[in-house]
């Protein structure tokens, strides 16, 4: 029964190359990855590229995974590090354009929740690099020592982040009302 | 909300405070001053109500597509074929076990060889005058099924297989016929059970001995 064999034993499956272990792996864990992308970038679409690289890259490395932590955190930095990188190379895309892109698409991820439309659009005038830490603990509900192993730097550090992203986003939400 | 600059209220408690105990459901650092502070009550008003917003989001049911899967596994498979596998092969089945390769259009269909030396072995029991030699020669895969596949050996090639036989036949039998017919009888039992040509059976007739009375 494939249902209900652990992680651990999919993921030695799948180190030593078995692609249904693999499979079943990424239907575990798609909609976890997906999500987070999703908060990330407030777009289905991105979001699902962001999704789909990260599990690819997810199979690359896996004989170097070694259970440091659990499957699913180890997941979680794959797909923030790949959405960080994509909103890095956005960046440099002229303002204008990247402000009406994302005004758009905002609209269609909670169109009918306009009070969350309001908190996903002050999110995403975070920072990035403010935004992963916000989304992982609020969103995610990882702990301090889940987020300081996704984005590699200490707890305290975590703790800082958050502590500050969380002032941004109250000052954001109270902009726009 | 009436935040001043240094991101305190004007009754001089620190914002980021009344954030953190919103946001992490702490108990307040001054639950005196709070509760008769207009301020304070004021802004945590506002906090809860925009950190209620938050939870509401982190609620909010996300259905990631199936077709996740599908790229990602299509993305793999095309991969897979440019590269070799993480961990070499040998690693993975440490016992090597040879096989024949039936059909690969969809899925592959595999025989061990030592399934068709159970059929071979399964086969002489037809014949009671007749017995495969007992013990082990080089190469025999005794250490598979014990006794039972004894003096039998299989190989399988591109042309099929190809089937060796050590055995024992029963004193007063003309063993050229006898050995004739057991070999047309094993290439049939080979073919009607597994579909696979065999090009040879050897025999190797090793002993004779008295009819078991």
């Amino acid at each position: 029964m494939v249902l209900k064999t652990d992680d651990v034993h999919l993921v030695r499956a799948a180190q030593l190359g078995d692609l249904y272990a693999f499979e079943e792996l990424v239907r575990r864990h798609r909609t976890r990855v997906y999500r987070v992308a999703l908060r990330m970038l407030a777009n289905p679409a991105d979001a699902e590229d962001a999704a789909q690289d990260a599990f690819v890259q997810c199979w690359s490395a896996l004989p170097g995974f070694r259970a440091e932590s659990s499957f699913s955190t180890w997941l979680v930095r794959i797909v923030t590090n790949r959405c960080l990188n994509m909103q890095r190379s956005r960046r440099s895309e002229p303002l204008e354009e990247r402000h009406e892109a994302g005004a758009g698409r905002v609209s269609e991820v909670v169109e009918a929740h306009l009070e969350l439309r309001a908190l996903t659009e002050a999110l995403m005038r975070l920072a990035p690099e403010q935004r992963a830490p916000l989304v992982l603990r609020e969103l995610e509900g990882l702990s301090y020592e889940e987020i300081a192993h996704v984005l590699e730097v200490s707890v305290p550090a975590v703790k800082g982040r958050i502590h500050r992203a969380r002032l941004e986003l109250v000052a954001a939400m109270r902009q726009w009302r | 909300m009436n935040v001043h600059a240094g991101g305190r209220l004007p009754c001089g408690t620190r914002l980021a405070a009344l954030v953190e105990q919103v946001a992490d459901n702490l108990a307040p650092a001054n639950p005196e001053h709070q509760a008769s502070c207009s301020h304070c009550q004021e802004t945590l008003d506002e906090l809860e109500e925009l950190w209620g917003r938050v939870r509401e989001l982190a609620r909010e049911q996300v259905t990631a597509p199936y077709r996740i899967v599908q790229a990602v596994m299509h993305g793999i498979r095309t991969q897979s074929l440019l590269r070799p596998l993480p961990i070499p092969f040998e690693e993975v089945v440490p016992q090597l076990v040879r096989h024949a390769l039936l059909q690969q259009a969809r899925g592959s269909t595999r025989i061990a060889d030592s399934v068709l030396a159970r059929i071979v072995a399964l086969t002489l029991h037809e014949f009671p005058a007749v017995e495969p030699a007992a013990g082990t020669s080089e190469g025999v895969r005794g250490r598979f099924f014990g006794g039972t596949t004894s003096g039998i050996e299989i190989s399988v090639s591109e042309r099929g297989v190809v089937v060796e036989l050590r055995v024992t036949v029963e004193y007063g039998l003309h063993l050229q016929s006898l050995v004739e017919v057991l070999r047309r009888k094993i290439v049939e039992r080979i073919t009607q059970l597994t579909g696979l040509v065999t090009v040879e059976v050897n025999v190797l007739v090793e002993d004779v001995r008295r009819p078991l009375v």
